[in-house]
C-alpha cells in the first residue's frame, strides 16, 4: 500500500511525507561529491566526477574549450556565478540552461550581472513548483552556486530538489556528505583566505572521495576570485592539467607507490 | 525627414593587412540640435569583432543590449567566442525577424576570423536596417554621412594597407565625409583590430 | 513574468510596429531598405536551364555593393534570382532551400521545380505582397527542365524564356530577337550573357558583372563572375598618408597577447610505466 503515497509528487503520506522528493534526495546522496568553501576573498568548488574511463573522449576537456572542465559538473551560470551540480546529469543540464537563460534576461533588464542569491531563488522556484503540480517529477539535482555580487560579496549557496536553499561558509552534496560536512566544521576557520580555502577543499575531498588518489581524471576544480584590473569577479573553472599541476603543489598528487600492483 | 536621420551618426569600417579598423563619429543629436559630443555607437562584441550601430538612437541601446544578451547565450554553451561571420548572420537575422516593424539602426561589423591554421582572416560586413547582408572585400559604410563615406573612401582606400596606414586612411576618410554632412561629425572614435593588439583613438573633430 | 527564450521563434515579431507607426504618422516616412534594382534573366536551351543575374545592389541612388550574388541556392539542381527588396529575396530563398531540404529528406526524393514553385508561390500570397521578393526559378527534375517566375504577391509564369526586374526590358528585347528553341550550350550562355549585358549598360538599377548557373540533368555549374565588363582600373597614384597625419586626442591600446606560466605536468618524458 506504501506504493500509494510515492507514484505521485503531489499527494502528502499520511505521516506528513513527500516520497517523490525523498527519493529525489536519495538519488544525489548517491552521486558524486561537490564540495564548497567561502573564504573572504573567493569561493572555491571542487567535484568528484563519476563518468570515468580510458574509452571516455576527454580530447574537447583537455584542449580545454572554453572554461575547461569535462562540463560533467562545474558550469558557469554568469560571468559571476559557477554552479557545482550532484545528481541526475541531464536534469542538471535543464537546469543550467535554465539559470543562464535567466542571468543573461537580468543582464538585458537591468545592465547588472544578476545577484547570486537571486539566481538561486529563480532556481528554486522553479525546483519548487516540480514538487507541487500534477504529474512533474522533482529535478534530481543539488546545485551549489559560488558567486559574487557587489551587495554581498563573496556568497556560497546550497538548493535541494525540494526547492528549499540556504547559504554556507562551506558546505558538501553527493556521496559521503555527511563525513565531508564534519571534517569541514573541524577545520574551518573564519577569515579564510583562498589559497587556505584551496587546501582545505582538497584535503577534505581525498578523504571523502572513495578513491585512495585524488587525479584530474577523478576531480573537478573551479575557483571565484575578484580581478582588482578588471573591477569584475574572475571565474575559473581549471582543466585537468591545471588540477593535476595544483594536487602537485598540495602535496596530494598520485604518487608511484600509489599505484597498483603490476 | 527620415528617422534615420533623427539623432545622426555615421560608422565606416576598412579591411587593412591582416587587421581590420571601424569608426565613427562621436555627435547624438535631436534633428539639428546638438546633445552630445560623446556619444558611443560602436561596441565591442568579442575580443576581436566589433559592431557599429548608426541610426537611431534608441534603437543603438536596445539592440546592443539584444546582441549582448544573443552573444552571452552563444558563448556560453558553445563554450567559444563568436566568430564574425557568425555575429554578422546573428544580427542579420534579428534585423529581419522585425521586417515589418524595423529597428532604424543599419549596422556594420568588422573583426579578425579565425582561419583553420590558426591565422586572422580580416572580415567586415554591414547590413540594412531588416537585414541584408553586404561582405565586402575593401569597406563598409553607414549612417547619415553614408553617401560622403561612400564617395571619400572609394577614393582613398587601398589594398593591403598596415595598420597604422589603416588608422590614417579611415580616420581621414571619416573626418573629411563627416564635415560634409550636417548631421554627423562632434569628434571621432577609430578601432584598429590587429591579432594581437586593439588600438583604440579618439579623434578631434569640428564642432560646428 | 514570462520567459523569453535564447533563441529566436520563428516568423516576424511585430513590437515595433505601433512605434513606427506612430513615427510615420508624425511625417517620418520609413526609411528605404537595400533593393536589387537587378536584371535577372533565364532561358531555356537544349540540355537544360541557364540563368543569369547582375551584380548591382542599390540602396535608393546609391550602389551599396558592387558585387552581391542574386543566384541563391534551392538545391543542388535547382537555383533562384531574386530581385526587388534584397532582404526579402536572401531570406524568402533561404527558407524554401532548408523546407526543401527537410521535404527531400522525408520523401527521400529529389524535390521538383513545381514543388519549390509553389512554396514560394504560397509563402508570398500569404504575406499579400508585402514581402517584396520577385523571382526567377530554374532547375532540371525528374519531369525534365522548368522555367519559372514569380511575383511578389504570389502569381507565376512558365515560360521558355523569362526576365525580371528593372532590367528586365531591356533583357527581353534581347531574348525576343535572338532565343530559339534547342539552342546549344555555348550559344544560350552568350545570349544569357547578352541579356544581363543589356540591362547592365542600359538599366541604372543593374550594373557590374554577369552571373550565369547552367544547370543540366547531370550537373550545375555555378558561374560567378562570368563576365566582368566593369573592371576597376588600378589608381594610377597612390592616396596613403604620411603616418601621424591625423591628431588624435587620447590612445588606448588593448593587448590581447595573455601571458600564462606554463608548468608541464604528467608524462615529461622520462619513463613512468615500470612493469
Amino acid at each position: 500500500m506504501a506504493r500509494r503515497y510515492d507514484s505521485r509528487t503531489t499527494i502528502f503520506s499520511p505521516e506528513g511525507r513527500l516520497y517523490q522528493i525523498e527519493y529525489a534526495m536519495e538519488a544525489i546522496s548517491h552521486a558524486g561529491t561537490v564540495l564548497g568553501v567561502l573564504a573572504k576573498d573567493g569561493v572555491v568548488l571542487a567535484a568528484e566526477k563519476r563518468v570515468t574511463g580510458k574509452l571516455l573522449d576527454l580530447s574537447s576537456a583537455k584542449e580545454g574549450g572554453g572554461y575547461g572542465g569535462s562540463g560533467e559538473k562545474m558550469f558557469l551560470l554568469n560571468s559571476n556565478v559557477i554552479g557545482g551540480v550532484a545528481g541526475i546529469t541531464s536534469d542538471a543540464n535543464s537546469l543550467v540552461n535554465y539559470a543562464r537563460t535567466v542571468a543573461q534576461q537580468h543582464l538585458l533588464q537591468y545592465n547588472d550581472d544578476i545577484p547570486v542569491e537571486l539566481l538561486a531563488q529563480r532556481l528554486c522556484d522553479m525546483k519548487q513548483g516540480y514538487t507541487q503540480f500534477g504529474g512533474l517529477r522533482p529535478f534530481g539535482v543539488s546545485l551549489l552556486y559560488a558567486g559574487y555580487d557587489p551587495h554581498y560579496h563573496f556568497q556560497l549557496y546550497h538548493s535541494d530538489p525540494s526547492g528549499n536553499y540556504s547559504g554556507w561558509k562551506a558546505t558538501c552534496i553527493g556521496a559521503n556528505n555527511g563525513t565531508a560536512q564534519s571534517l569541514l566544521k573541524q577545520e574551518y576557520k573564519d577569515d579564510l583566505g583562498v589559497e587556505e580555502a584551496i587546501g582545505l577543499v582538497l584535503r577534505v575531498m581525498s578523504k571523502t572521495m572513495d578513491s585512495t588518489t585524488l587525479g584530474s581524471e577523478k576531480l573537478e576544480f573551479a575557483v571565484l576570485t575578484y580581478d582588482e584590473a578588471a573591477k569584475a569577479p574572475k571565474a575559473k573553472i581549471y582543466k585537468p592539467a591545471e588540477i593535476d599541476a595544483l594536487l602537485r603543489a598540495e602535496g596530494l598528487a598520485k604518487k608511484d607507490e600509489d599505484t597498483e600492483m603490476k | 525627414m527620415s528617422i534615420m536621420e533623427y539623432n545622426g551618426g555615421s560608422v565606416i569600417a576598412m579591411v587593412g593587412k591582416d587587421c581590420v579598423a571601424i569608426a565613427s563619429d562621436l555627435r547624438l543629436g535631436s534633428q539639428a540640435l546638438g546633445i552630445s559630443s560623446n556619444f558611443q555607437r560602436i561596441f565591442p562584441v568579442t575580443d576581436r569583432v566589433y559592431v557599429g550601430l548608426p541610426g537611431l538612437a534608441t534603437d543603438v541601446t536596445t539592440l546592443r543590449e539584444r546582441f549582448r544578451y544573443r552573444v552571452n547565450m552563444y558563448t556560453i554553451k558553445e563554450e567559444r567566442e563568436i566568430e564574425p561571420e557568425t555575429f554578422a548572420h546573428l544580427v542579420s537575422s534579428t534585423l529581419y525577424q522585425h521586417r515589418f516593424g524595423p529597428y532604424f539602426i543599419e549596422p556594420v561589423m568588422a573583426g579578425l576570423s579565425k582561419t583553420p591554421s590558426g591565422g586572422f582572416k580580416p572580415f567586415i560586413a554591414a547590413t540594412d536596417l531588416i537585414g541584408c547582408l553586404n561582405f565586402a572585400k575593401d569597406f563598409v559604410v553607414a549612417g547619415t554621412a553614408s553617401a560622403k563615406l561612400f564617395g571619400v573612401a572609394e577614393g582613398l582606400w587601398e589594398p593591403d594597407l598596415e595598420a597604422e596606414d589603416l588608422f590614417e586612411t579611415i580616420s581621414q576618410t571619416l573626418l573629411n565625409a563627416v564635415d560634409r554632412d550636417a548631421y554627423s561629425g562632434w569628434g571621432a572614435i577609430v578601432h584598429v583590430i590587429t591579432k594581437d593588439k586593439i588600438i583604440t583613438r579618439t579623434l578631434k573633430g569640428r564642432m560646428d | 513574468m514570462s520567459q523569453q527564450s535564447a533563441f529566436s521563434s520563428p516568423g516576424f515579431d511585430f513590437s515595433n510596429s505601433v512605434r513606427n507607426n506612430f513615427l510615420q504618422e508624425k511625417g517620418m516616412p520609413l526609411p528605404k531598405a537595400t533593393s536589387t534594382g537587378t536584371t535577372i534573366v533565364g532561358c531555356l536551351f537544349k540540355d537544360g536551364i541557364i540563368l543569369g543575374a547582375d551584380t548591382r545592389a542599390t540602396e535608393g541612388e546609391i550602389i551599396a555593393d558592387k558585387n552581391c550574388e542574386k543566384i541563391h541556392y534551392i538545391t543542388e539542381s535547382i537555383r533562384c534570382c531574386g530581385a526587388g527588396t534584397a532582404a526579402d529575396t536572401e531570406f524568402t530563398t533561404a527558407t524554401i532551400s532548408s523546407n526543401m531540404e527537410l521535404h527531400s529528406l522525408s520523401t527521400g526524393r529529389k524535390p521538383r521545380v513545381v514543388t519549390v514553385m509553389t512554396m514560394l508561390k504560397q509563402y508570398l500570397f500569404q504575406y499579400q505582397g508585402h514581402i517584396g521578393a520577385a523571382l526567377v526559378l530554374g532547375g532540371v527534375d525528374s519531369t525534365g527542365p522548368h522555367l519559372f517566375t514569380i511575383h511578389p504577391h504570389g502569381s507565376t509564369d512558365k515560360l521558355p524564356y523569362v526576365t525580371m526586374g528593372s532590367g528586365s526590358l531591356a533583357a527581353m528585347a534581347v531574348f525576343e530577337s535572338s532565343w530559339k528553341p534547342n539552342m546549344e550550350r555555348s550559344d544560350a550562355l552568350a545570349l544569357v550573357s547578352a541579356a544581363v549585358s543589356a540591362g547592365i549598360f542600359n538599366d541604372l538599377g543593374s550594373g557590374s558583372n554577369v552571373d550565369a548557373c547552367i544547370i543540366t540533368a547531370t550537373q550545375t555549374e555555378m558561374l560567378r563572375n562570368f563576365v566582368k565588363p566593369n573592371e576597376r582600373v588600378e589608381k594610377e597614384r597612390h592616396y596613403t598618408f604620411r603616418r601621424g597625419t591625423t591628431a588624435w586626442k587620447s590612445e588606448n591600446i588593448r593587448d590581447l597577447i595573455v601571458n600564462e606560466d606554463i608548468t608541464l605536468v604528467g608524462a615529461t618524458g622520462d619513463a613512468m610505466d615500470t612493469s
